[in-house]
């Protein structure tokens, strides 16, 4: 998220619910000289000691790579690693929670005890005390799949695969060509330890390799923006993603859509039917879908920031969501998927429910503490900090939109489709605080003349209120179709912390939705 | 009050790093903070904490071939292997075109405005949001916010001999209030340097005053209207101008001139002036940016006449132009500083405009941004608010916005509203002749 400290910098504007990842300095720590183990008793001894009624000892190891270049070459590069430990106690029903980069005992110690003193000080002033709903013990190890770790991989191999993005989108004529890009890979490992005898230890990797790019025509002033965000998506992956020709050719086709758009017709504002490839329409479910149906913003707790919802909890079994076509899971266990966890930071397993059946709005995310709150004996998965210095807080889970049951597929949708509009990628996107009103824009825009692609269109947004849009929702392809986008920082709390999540989807149709050309 | 950082400390770190390796150019850049912070929601604390923080960056560069480590500490034999491992990934980085050597040593007046010795414990945070509670109860609400406070210390250093220390304080709060029913929501901030200036009370009263006026709303169509634009939502709008002399050169920046060159002297932002001044009283900050370079006083912008785009080193090198320091905060004046009541009464029919949500870039060629108006819009006739009306998605030129305005407030402090608390803004609040409201939100 930036805020105008960066704006004098260069170009700015990303305010809201997903934001963009910032290039980072590179980071190094020493690990803690004793085992991790006897820390975690450390802390946890400590916080019983200071009066906790339980505590929770989150050690953190953060690596990060980062590649930047601009046009054809590198502009910055490093490896990163960070160490720190956080630390949650309840105190008289209050959480306190205390951070420190000092890995020793005697700190884990302090840490403790502040936390639990910070946790008296809001007892004074909490009105519904902390529950935490039961859950198995977490005995473990996890990891996300990945072929080949990036942390070993030679500085000169990554800098040519960015390169190779990099100068085949360069290479496209047509326009003056603007190519900014980078590669990155985090690797973030938790060992967490709570009174409760949980300890289990995951590691979470995942990376993207971006390019963003301008078409320029000098002569007249105009440019057009385009990237590959949704060519070669952000996922749980190694470096393998990175093998192949896919990020080669994703730059040269962002490279020509972007090319494409500078020469295409203003689009006439008006209702169109739309086909919205997965490639736009994972960010519309993230945000009409994925968000609304947070506990917390349902019952109010982000009012100050991120934004409440329109779905309420007496919605629950009876709101027609969408059309009966639609079908919205959310995930903890999907491969690959950005927001898949062996256990969240409570411990809890990671799992798989409904939100939306037969267009029918059915379930809702939660986490252990919140499950007390709606009464029920068990909550989900949905306990993540970002880092060992920020407080854990619930975080939405792949939330995927699952695959018509009739065979259908993208071309045969664009046939069925008298006078529309074809969408595909990841463009401007904005949504009210309640999650009513959208708007959406994309990378490329094709007009689709009775059931045939036809002539390229340019500054298109559509625009609709969520449940309007996904009762709208008349056709699915089906699961040969399905694509799974991701964002690595979601952005949501205060202070605001990111948090990397994937939406899967198939192309889908949505009749008569507002369009407008958003230079008129 | 003791800072997050001594000298004495950051200078035996700085020394440790350039003494570890024979790079031929070595920067470090330390910032130690030391942050409190208390969240509420419903009249109920929900998150609170404290975290303690030292980033110490090491970039090396051997001839055009660069790279940086970082560490969380600052043990000088942990700066000495960050430094080493800098220096050992940058002998084996690609070359760097793009690379400039470090600045070095420079003279500056230090910035001492930005620091408050009253430390801010947890209990003062809880006592705060005690009171805000206390207040919207009183006023049967229910409220909602977060409050952050702030020690900082940052060191930039080069072995070509720039070494500059700051240290600064902040603490903010935001306030949302909303009726029971969910009628009618408020909102507000309050921020300053030091504790003493933060009126948590006078912003919880604003934002219930404001939920309990913005109750039965209603309904009015989308269009073009004039506006008064509350200080935070111009600091949203603001946020977008992105002045970079290279975006510009290239042509992809809303600065570019049609046929080549940039749009240096014209008059693109109405009456606006925009400066970066780390002196001034209303925002201090750091008089050096990480790089090692001094940050004078600069007019971006006078009186609506694009004087300045930022320039890198490497920029300014290439076309032979004086580089600029990297800025991290603007200061926005208008012609005049008009009161709230000034400028409402300006508005013969138009809307007044609490805060903006949710904006992004719909077009950077005009920064044109999309986005929501929230928790709280009012018709204004006749120079009078008449009453609530619905929240709008607005798509609105932010270059257009300032050509646009007729009407200036008196720049003061804000807090951004977007979660990150830290040192406040500074905006102002503006009087527009016509913004472009394309929808109507149901949220309230």
């Amino acid at each position: 998220m930036l805020t105008r400290r960066d704006f004098i910098a260069g170009t700015a504007g990303v305010v809201g619910a997903v934001v963009i990842a910032r290039p980072g300095w590179a980071q190094t720590a020493a690990p803690p000289t004793t085992d991790l183990k006897t820390l975690i008793a450390v802390g946890l001894d400590a916080a019983r000691a200071a009066g906790a009624s339980w505590a929770d000892v989150r050690f953190e190891r953060i690596r990060q790579q980062m590649l930047r270049s601009e046009d054809d070459h590198i502009v910055q590069s490093g490896d990163s690693e960070s160490w720190g430990v956080g630390i949650r106690a309840i105190v008289d029903g209050a959480w306190g929670f205390s951070a420190t980069w000092h890995t020793d005992a005697d700190a884990i110690a302090q840490a403790a005890r502040d936390a639990v003193a910070i946790g008296r000080a809001n007892a004074k002033i909490v009105g519904r005390k902390v529950v935490l709903a039961p859950t198995s013990k977490a005995i473990g190890k996890w990891s996300s799949p990945f072929e080949i770790d990036p942390f070993t991989v030679p500085l000169g191999e990554r800098v040519d695969a960015l390169l190779t993005g990099a100068r085949a989108a360069l290479a496209v004529t047509g326009a003056k060509l603007k190519v900014r890009g980078s590669l990155h890979f985090t690797s973030q490992e938790k060992t967490i330890g709570n009174s409760e005898g949980a300890y289990f230890e995951q590691r979470n990797l995942r990376g993207q390799p971006m390019l963003d790019i301008s078409a320029i025509d000098l002569k007249s002033g105009q440019f057009e923006s385009g990237n590959t965000d949704s060519l070669v998506p952000a996922a749980q992956v190694g470096f393998e993603s990175l093998r192949g020709r896919r990020f080669e050719e994703a730059g040269v086709r962002a490279a020509e859509e972007t090319i494409k758009r500078l020469g295409a017709q203003p689009v006439e504002a008006g209702t169109y039917d739309l086909v919205i490839a997965p490639s736009n329409l994972w960010l519309t479910i993230h945000e009409s879908i994925g968000h609304p149906t947070e506990l917390d913003r349902m019952l109010g707790y982000e009012a100050n920031f991120a934004g409440t919802s329109f779905a309420k909890l007496s919605d629950l079994g009876k709101l027609k969501y969408g059309s009966p076509l639609v079908n919205v899971v959310a995930d903890r266990t999907q491969k690959h998927a950005l927001a898949t966890v062996g256990w969240d930071d409570d411990g809890q397993p990671g799992d798989k429910w409904d939100l939306i059946k037969k267009g029918l709005f059915v379930g809702v995310q939660t986490t252990r503490e919140q499950a007390s709150w709606i009464h029920q004996k068990h909550g989900h998965a949905g306990d993540y900090a970002e880092s060992w210095s920020a407080v854990p807080f619930q975080r939405m889970p792949n939330v995927s939109l699952q695959p018509g049951t009739k065979k259908l597929t993208p071309d045969e949708l664009i046939a069925d489709t008298k006078r529309g509009i074809y969408v595909e990628g990841r463009g401007s996107w904005s949504i009210d605080h309640q999650r009513y009103n959208f708007q959406f824009g994309g990378q490329q825009f094709r007009m689709i003349e009775n059931g045939k692609l036809t002539r390229p269109l340019r500054y298109v947004a559509y625009q609709s209120n969520s449940v309007d849009f996904w009762r709208s929702l008349d056709a699915l392809c089906d699961a040969r179709d399905y694509f799974v986008g991701g964002a690595l920082n979601d952005g949501k709390g205060e202070p605001v912390q990111s948090n990397p999540v994937s939406h899967g989807c198939v192309t889908s149709r949505f009749r008569g939705v507002r369009v407008i050309n958003v230079r008129a | 009050m003791a800072r997050p950082l001594d000298e004495e400390a950051a200078r035996a770190a700085v020394k440790a790093a350039f003494g570890a390796v024979t790079a031929d150019d070595v920067r470090v850049n330390i910032d130690a903070s030391e942050t409190g912070f208390l969240r509420y929601a419903v009249n109920e604390v929900t998150t609170s904490g404290q975290v303690t923080d030292v980033v110490t960056a090491v970039s090396c560069a051997v001839g055009n071939k660069h790279a940086s480590v970082t560490i969380h500490g600052l043990r000088v034999e942990d700066v000495a292997a960050a430094a080493r491992r800098a220096l050992e990934q940058a002998r084996i980085a690609p070359d760097d075109p793009e690379w400039v050597a470090s600045p070095g040593a420079a003279t500056m007046k230090p910035v001492t405005a930005g620091w408050s010795e009253t430390a801010v414990s947890a209990s003062d945070r809880a006592a705060l949001v005690a009171d805000s509670i206390g207040e919207a109860k009183k006023q049967g609400l229910t409220t909602y916010g977060f409050i952050q406070s702030q020690r900082t210390s940052q060191v930039s250093a080069t072995r070509a001999g720039f070494f500059g220390m700051h240290h600064g304080t902040s603490v903010s709060l935001t306030t949302t209030a909303r009726t029971p029913d969910g009628a009618g929501s408020g909102w507000a901030s309050a921020a300053g340097i030091a504790l003493a200036e933060l009126d948590a009370l006078g912003a919880t009263r604003i934002a219930c005053d404001k939920a309990l006026r913005t109750r039965g709303a209603k309904a009015l169509e989308p269009g073009v209207y004039p506006v008064v634009l509350e200080p935070a939502a111009v600091a949203a709008m603001l946020n977008f101008i992105g002045l970079d002399m290279r975006a510009a050169d290239e042509g992809h920046s809303a600065f570019t001139k049609p046929g080549g060159g940039t749009r240096l002297g014209e008059k693109l932002f109405g009456s606006l002036t925009l400066k970066s001044d780390p002196w001034a009283p209303l925002e201090p900050s750091a008089p050096f940016d990480h790089e090692g370079m001094p940050r004078p006083p600069v007019t971006w912008v006078e009186n609506g006449v694009l004087k300045k785009l930022r320039t890198s080193r490497y920029w300014a090198k290439k076309t032979k132009r004086s580089a600029d320091a990297r800025y991290d905060r603007m200061l926005p004046t208008g012609p005049t500083a008009e009161s709230m009541e000034s400028l409402i009464g300006g508005l013969d029919r138009g809307l007044l405009v609490t805060r903006l949500f949710y904006l992004r870039m719909l077009e950077p060629q005009s920064i044109t941004v999309t986005g929501l108006t929230r928790d709280g819009v009012f018709l204004v006739e006749k120079g009078k608010i008449v009453g609530p009306v619905n929240n709008f998605r607005f798509n609105q030129s932010v270059l257009q916005m300032c050509a646009d305005a007729d009407g200036y407030g008196a720049p003061v402090r804000v807090s951004s509203g977007e979660g990150e608390g830290g040192p406040p803004d500074v905006a102002l609040a503006l009087r527009c002749k016509a913004f472009h409201m394309a929808s109507k939100s149901d949220a309230v």
